[in-house]
């Protein structure tokens, strides 16, 4: 098991390595130019002076060689290189970000988690029972629900109607509260981002542990050992939940992309100051090098996730052979 | 089995609860930061008189505090190298100018100057400072040395901001640029070099003043003069100046100046707090602290509404002002006033279709413009004529221009003259060939959208298709400089003080003109206008370019926008105008406790 | 299929589906009106007999644009979901079953794939095509086929440890035939609703492209947009009829979609009691 993960890791490198080819070219093919985009709407501006200033950044050269002056300054110096737009490096823009991210996408994966487990384990037991319709209808809502629209909707309510809770941001701008009454006003401009993202993702994972932990109860050794007469909490718990459990972990590790993916959204609904909205301005402004420093910083972190996930794979299911 | 189980749920936990109260910690510190820096905002003032602004106002209970919600600024904090309109609000609180412009007749007025002489015909402007005006932090005295350097950090080789052009007629300044010469001879000041000399001419007369500056210029122009009021920050070298160019721009998060507010903390995307100058040099500023919170787009109403900001922009004109007149928000007050902006739609006049002058005109013609404008702005924007504001000098008398007024009939004429028949399916054809036109809109633009609805439904029925696509900024500007298959696109441009630098939008030699529209008896206008030796000669030489425009339709005039801001019934003193931010007036206005 | 039509929610599904189908097929039919043409002395009319759902910032007919944006949206979501679907059927099946260096190679590029963010790529994407239908489709088409992918292969894993498939290896099936016959519709449960789910996400993307500023554009209507554009405070407030009934068509038209997948599943699952 070990040179299987060593392997998985070097594997994750590779693939890193890939990511930073691939969407170095595609960003670069990408119509639009970082320098045009800024400068060019600017009344009074010449060609030499963007001339100038594309060629202060490298843009000039050719893009095979763009990309090893980038690769090499990444890899010899940790070097992820000046953002076009803000003029400062790329790595202090992305700290300054990294933790108002994790702190939503993760509270709200946490949140959702613990949700789902329990409710998706207990519809899939109790089948067609009056909790299964309701609970599965309300995820059925969770899935179909634009989170936009559902983030606006709790703007209007709390924030416009009922003004109990702030429309932006993750505390009141220049506060100097300490203590309590910092942590009381943090939790309320947490509370509406944190619900459109969970909602959201309950809805979807509570989807998958119902079907498949219903998936495993129909199979035969779980019939069998109900007809053996087990205590049928103990039956679903012990053999069920475990197996039930793999499609699930392995969705758990995927869906860290795509959770960083809709806080992008919900990022923007909220006045997030997160990476989810660097990333869009960046995309908006082809600022190459923020980019590509965010992406392959994101990319990390998704492939981290993975790993993770599939370590517990092999916990959960040692029957999985690694070669 | 089960154990394996636990410890897999509780591994989870425990990630979440680490990464939750890492980003808990990380934002501790920038409270701390802010507890540690700034001064105590007052508290609620409740008295048993309470002022009407105040009666249900959601912000009464913040204190002396102005916050301004605005979109997340770049944060190029620094008068000679920020580009963003964003970033300039900080600038204009942190730095001041030598001149500004006067709100209502935009004559220029002096500011940190307290005189200024302008020889145009021996290309000369003299500035004298004001005595004793003091730079943040105790760094001491601004002088005319400060004014020197602000210059010849511009003119630094290394120089990477955008204003470089507008001040390379001062003599030297390329040659210094460039490398050719050690000392800037256009710049003269008054005193003895000191120990650090800047590389300008010291005190030829040997008389000590060190409030005055010379500067003498290539190409004498009103163009000059507009520089200092338009941009013209003044940075201290007391503190901007012990470093190469590297350290100088990275003192862009933390500037240093002269104005009304002192810069406190910049949290990214979140807020950025300033505190006031107690020392400011025109008068203590009332308010304790300017607060500019870091909004997206959608959220500026509700902000407004819910009384957490005093002040915001309206984007969507018309919807968000219907909001703004309900029923919860009597604590708010809309302020309108000309924008620096007018909107257009290009025509590219190389290709065989636009080149026809009848086509871009039935255009004109077939598109119900007024109607346009009237419904997205609530009637609080018109057409506009010409690429000035319509309060300037410059702007023609409005009953010179063709307004070409909506009207199909005369669109189907123009377009039967030059050939474009009515086919029997309702579209029009010459020799064979379907009249259609490709226009690019920009994606993230509303008002392009609905416009462009319109657009396509009105040239229905003139029998033109009209084949919209949409692309987003960058691409925009790609495809519409190097796709020669868009026939027309549009966005808007801005007017600048000096009517002569927003014409580069249509100039021949210019990167802003990528219709490629090519009229030398233009050019020649406003060249001449630009070297006119009396403003009144210029601003008939202007209008003179602009009806040469309005007849030969290089670009279909929209409206100018009309800048819409809403502000909180506690704040007092606000003054806006064209050319001139919020933050004009700042030092004098209060907020009602 | 006598099991899909026991299942009630499944039908009511199938038949707002069928209903949802036919009224974007028969719009012309239909309303009286123009889907495009604006009028702006009638903007914001509510409800009334000339116009079933009202009218829009531009006076415009909600019900006919409805109708057709329902043509559009349900296009959307059915062709790419077919394709994430298809491209991860083949490449999941290919991976669980081969395993060794070809599981590796797909999985990798399947890694590729989904450790970039969608929302990241789509917006790089679209600025390569053109922010339009076929665009949006072949983003969401392209990119989502990992999770299918995933899911079948790690059903596939587990299955193929299990006693029955070393029975069909003894009896010499071909692998064609073990994973045509005997692997995939053991997997299929799962697959389908990750296909649902695709078709799903791929309406609710289409509006989240729409509200970045980049799904399909004016003049052609989806569900999306029009949604996305009701998105101020004003219309939310004062116009309920512009946000209300495209935001009903997205939720029930993806509830019963979802509806469907959940019936079809019990009825195409093997080991399902009887």
């Amino acid at each position: 098991m070990f040179k299987y993960f060593a392997r998985r890791i070097l594997i994750s490198i590779m693939v890193l390595f890939i990511i930073s080819i691939a969407f170095f070219f595609l960003i670069h093919l990408a119509p639009g130019d970082p320098i045009d985009a800024m400068y060019t709407n600017i009344p009074g501006m010449t060609q030499e002076q963007l001339d100038a200033k594309k060629a202060a950044i490298g843009l000039d050269k050719p893009i095979i060689v763009q990309y090893g002056i980038y690769i090499r300054n990444l890899v010899l110096r940790g070097d992820f290189g000046e953002s076009i737009q803000f003029k400062r490096p790329v790595l202090d823009l992305i700290r300054e970000r990294l933790w108002n991210t994790f702190a939503l996408v993760f509270a709200a994966m946490a949140i959702s988690m613990l949700l789902a487990v329990p409710i998706g384990v207990t519809s899939a037991v109790k089948k067609n029972s009056a909790f299964d319709y309701i609970f599965t209808s309300v995820a059925f809502v969770g899935l179909s629900i634009p989170s936009f629209f559902f983030g606006f909707l709790l703007i209007k309510l709390f924030a416009v109607d009922l003004q109990i809770l702030p429309a932006a941001g993750v505390q009141t701008p220049g506060n100097m509260f300490t203590g309590a009454a910092m942590l009381a006003d943090r939790l309320k401009h947490f509370v509406m981002p944190v619900s459109v993202l969970a909602f959201i993702n309950m809805a979807s994972y509570t989807r998958y542990v119902r079907s498949s932990i219903s998936d495993v109860i129909k199979q035969d050794y779980i019939r069998t050992a109900r007809s053996k007469g087990l205590v049928q909490r103990i039956v679903v718990y012990r053999h069920a939940l475990r197996n039930g459990l793999i499609p699930i972990v392995t969705i758990l590790g995927s869906s860290l992309a795509t959770i960083f993916s809709g806080s992008l959204i919900t990022e923007n609904i909220f006045s997030w100051p997160g990476l989810g909205r660097l990333i869009y301005g960046a995309i908006m402004a082809r600022d190459y090098f923020l980019l590509m420093g965010v992406n392959i910083f994101t990319a990390f972190l998704v492939l981290l996730g993975q790993l993770i996930a599939d370590a517990m794979l092999v916990l959960v299911d040692p029957r999985i052979k690694y070669n | 089995m089960r154990k394996r189980t636990f410890i897999l749920l509780s591994l989870l936990m425990a990630i979440c609860l680490v990464v939750t109260a890492c980003g808990g910690g990380a934002n501790n510190a920038n409270n701390a930061d802010s507890a540690a820096g700034g001064n105590t905002a007052a508290g609620t003032a409740e008295s048993a008189a309470q002022p009407a602004e105040l009666a249900g106002n959601p912000a009464a209970g913040r204190g002396n505090v102005f916050t301004y919600a605005q979109i997340s600024p770049p944060g190029i904090f620094n008068g000679i190298l920020f580009t963003a309109t964003y970033d300039d609000y900080i600038c204009g609180l942190v730095f001041d100018r030598l001149i500004q412009y006067e709100p209502g007749t935009m004559a220029f007025q002096e500011k940190m100057a307290q005189s200024y002489t302008m020889d145009m015909d021996a290309g000369v402007i003299e500035f004298n400072l004001r005595p004793g005006i003091q730079i943040h932090n105790g760094l001491g005295e601004l002088t005319a040395e400060d004014v020197a350097f602000t210059l010849r950090m511009i003119f630094d080789p290394q120089y990477d901001g955008t204003q470089f052009p507008y001040y390379n007629n001062i003599k030297g300044a390329e040659a210094f640029k460039n490398g050719e010469a050690d000392i800037i001879e256009g710049i003269v000041l008054y005193t003895e070099p000191p120990d650090d000399p800047l590389p300008v001419v010291y005190n030829p007369a040997g008389s000590g003043d060190p409030y005055k500056i010379t500067l003498y210029y290539d190409d004498m122009t009103m163009s000059n003069l507009h520089t200092f009021a338009s941009y013209g920050y003044i940075l201290p070298r007391a503190y901007y100046g012990k470093a190469n160019y590297s350290d100088f721009s990275a003192l862009n998060l933390t500037p240093v100046g002269t104005g009304p507010y002192v810069f406190n903390q910049y949290v990214p995307d979140q807020y950025i707090e300033l505190d006031k100058n107690a020392g400011y040099w025109q008068t203590e500023p009332k308010i304790d602290k300017v607060i500019y919170q870091c909004i997206s787009n959608d959220s500026n109403i509700p902000s407004l509404i819910n009384g957490s900001a005093d002040l915001a922009e309206i984007r969507n004109i018309d919807e968000d002002l219907g909001q703004i007149q309900g029923n919860n928000a009597a604590h708010l007050n809309v302020v309108s006033f000309q924008g620096s902006t007018f909107a257009f739609i290009k025509f590219r006049v190389t290709d065989p279709v636009m080149s026809d002058i009848r086509v871009r005109q039935a255009l004109a013609y077939g598109f119900n413009r007024a109607l346009f404008i009237e419904t997205y702005t609530g009637g609080r924007s018109a057409l506009t004529y010409a690429m000035a504001p319509r309060n300037s000098p410059a702007y023609p008398d409005e009953s010179l221009f063709n307004k070409y007024e909506y009207s199909p009939e005369k669109a189907g004429e123009l377009l039967d003259e030059a050939g474009w028949t009515l086919g029997s399916d309702g579209w029009r054809y010459k020799n064979g060939q379907k009249l259609t036109v490709d226009y690019t809109g920009i994606a993230e633009n509303a008002n392009d959208s609905m416009k462009t609805a319109m657009l396509v439904e009105d040239c229905k029925l003139i029998g033109v298709e009209l084949i919209p696509s949409y692309y987003d900024w960058a691409t925009y500007m790609d495809l519409v400089k190097t796709n020669p298959t868009t026939q027309m696109f549009g966005y808007a441009w801005t007017m600048t003080p000096d009517p002569y630098v927003a014409t580069t939008l249509l100039r021949k030699d210019s990167v802003n003109n990528d219709g490629y529209y090519d009229n030398p008896e233009f050019d020649r206008l406003v060249e001449a206008a630009k070297n006119a030796k009396s403003e009144e000669e210029a601003n008939d030489l202007f209008q003179r370019a602009y009806l040469l425009l309005n007849e030969d339709m290089p670009i279909l005039f929209m409206n100018d926008y009309t800048n819409v801001w809403v502000n909180n019934k506690r704040v007092k003193g606000l003054i806006t105008d064209t050319f001139i931010n919020w933050t004009y007036n700042i030092a004098h206005m209060e907020i009602i406790q | 299929m006598n099991r899909f039509f026991k299942n009630k929610m499944a039908i009511v599904g199938l038949a707002v589906i069928l209903l949802f189908t036919a009224a974007a097929l028969l719009a012309p039919i239909l309303t009286p009106h123009d889907r495009d043409s604006y009028n702006m002395a009638q903007r914001y009319a509510p409800p009334s007999a000339r116009n079933l759902l009202g009218t829009d910032p531009m006076g415009r007919d909600v019900f006919t644009r409805l109708l057709y944006a329902g043509r559009i949206s349900l296009m959307v979501g059915v062709l790419s979901s077919a394709i994430s679907a298809s491209i991860g059927i083949v490449a999941g099946s290919l991976a669980g079953f081969y395993g060794k260096w070809l599981d590796i190679a797909i999985m990798r590029v399947a890694d590729v794939f989904s450790s970039l963010p969608f929302y990241m790529i789509a917006i790089t994407v679209m600025a390569l095509f053109e922010p339009s239908v076929r665009g949006t489709v072949a983003v969401m088409g392209i990119l989502w086929w990992t999770d299918s992918a995933r899911l079948l292969r790690s059903q596939i894993l587990s299955l193929r440890e299990r006693e029955f498939m070393e029975a069909t290896t003894a009896l010499g099936i071909s692998d064609i035939k073990k994973i045509t016959q005997h692997l995939l519709p053991n997997a299929f449960g799962p697959i389908i609703v990750s296909v649902t789910l695709n078709i799903a996400n791929a309406i609710l993307t289409e509006s989240a492209l729409s509200y970045l500023g980049l799904g399909i554009r004016i003049p052609i209507p989806s569900w999306g947009n029009m949604l996305s554009d009701a998105q101020n405070m004003f219309v939310l407030q004062n116009y309920w009829w512009i946000w209300i009934s495209p935001g009903l068509c997205i939720l029930f038209t993806v509830m019963s979609i979802n509806f469907i997948g959940e019936g079809l599943r019990d009825a195409l699952d093997p080991n399902l009691d009887r």
